[in-house]
């Protein structure tokens, strides 16, 4: 089970990294503040997900959700 | 307006044959794209002219190579026009000028907002403009010949598709 755990762990950090390579990119080419916001939020989940990989910080991993959340609220609220 | 875009098609060619095989001659590039050498004249004398690309006299042979001189001005254009949708939008308003939103949208076949999106960036950018149609908002190129040249030197990667999609998929985000 751990196993499944640590490579799910993995996958998603990943592509999380993958997808603020491009969210990063997008913004760099749009610069649309929303996108920024959105390449930070994955930023964040990766750093999530490494922290989650190598630490046993699992009980302070709900900031990262936290911080997270309020950056997508941000994007979704800007006009 | 059409004959700008028939002629971006032939020149987007012409262009991409001297980019992969720089130094090609005239009638290299009249014989491996087949076309005529009045045709391939004509363009290679237009995008000389305007510095698209350059040549080098070797013997009886003028060679063609790509002109690498884009300014950052025209850098900011090309980094849009790179994605599909701002490109697909410029190309239908070179062809028809006084589109109105509903009229983009219907062509290109993506969401208002999606569209709205991409009409603001490339209001901002400089690449179109907003004119008042009656009670529609109607949008032009500004400068069709500058973009026509841009179109010409884009090139499209794997990134570029990417960034599209993950674009196109967020742009509406938050909207009501």
């Amino acid at each position: 089970m751990e196993e499944l755990l640590l490579f799910s762990s993995i996958v998603i950090t990943g592509l999380s990294f993958l997808l603020f390579f491009i969210s990063m990119i997008s913004y760099i080419r749009m610069k649309e503040t929303k996108l920024f916001f959105i390449s930070i939020a994955f930023l964040i989940f990766f750093i999530k997900g490494f922290v989650a990989i190598v630490s046993d910080l699992t009980n302070y991993l709900i900031l990262f959700d936290l911080i997270i959340i309020v950056l997508l609220y941000v994007a979704a609220a800007k006009k | 307006m059409k004959e700008d875009y028939l002629a971006l098609e032939t020149r987007k060619k012409i262009y991409d044959l001297i980019a992969n095989s720089p130094g090609l001659h005239k009638r290299q590039i009249a014989r491996q794209l087949n076309m005529s050498l009045s045709t391939i004249d004509y363009h290679l004398h237009y995008m000389e002219k305007r510095a698209i690309i350059t040549s080098k006299q070797d013997g009886k042979y003028k060679r063609y190579f790509i002109a690498e001189k884009v300014s950052p001005v025209d850098k900011r254009i090309l980094s849009i026009l790179r994605q599909e949708t701002p490109r697909k939008i410029v190309i239908f308003l070179i062809e028809n000028p006084r589109a109105i939103h509903k009229e983009i949208c219907q062509h290109i076949k993506k969401a208002p907002s999606t569209i709205s999106f991409h009409l603001k960036k490339l209001i901002e950018a400089g690449i179109i403009e907003e004119i008042s149609l009656g009670k529609e908002k109607a949008y032009i190129v500004k400068n069709v010949e500058k973009v026509v040249d841009l179109l010409i030197s884009y090139k499209s990667t794997f990134l570029d598709k990417a960034v599209d999609k993950f674009v196109n998929a967020w742009a509406g985000f938050g909207k009501r």
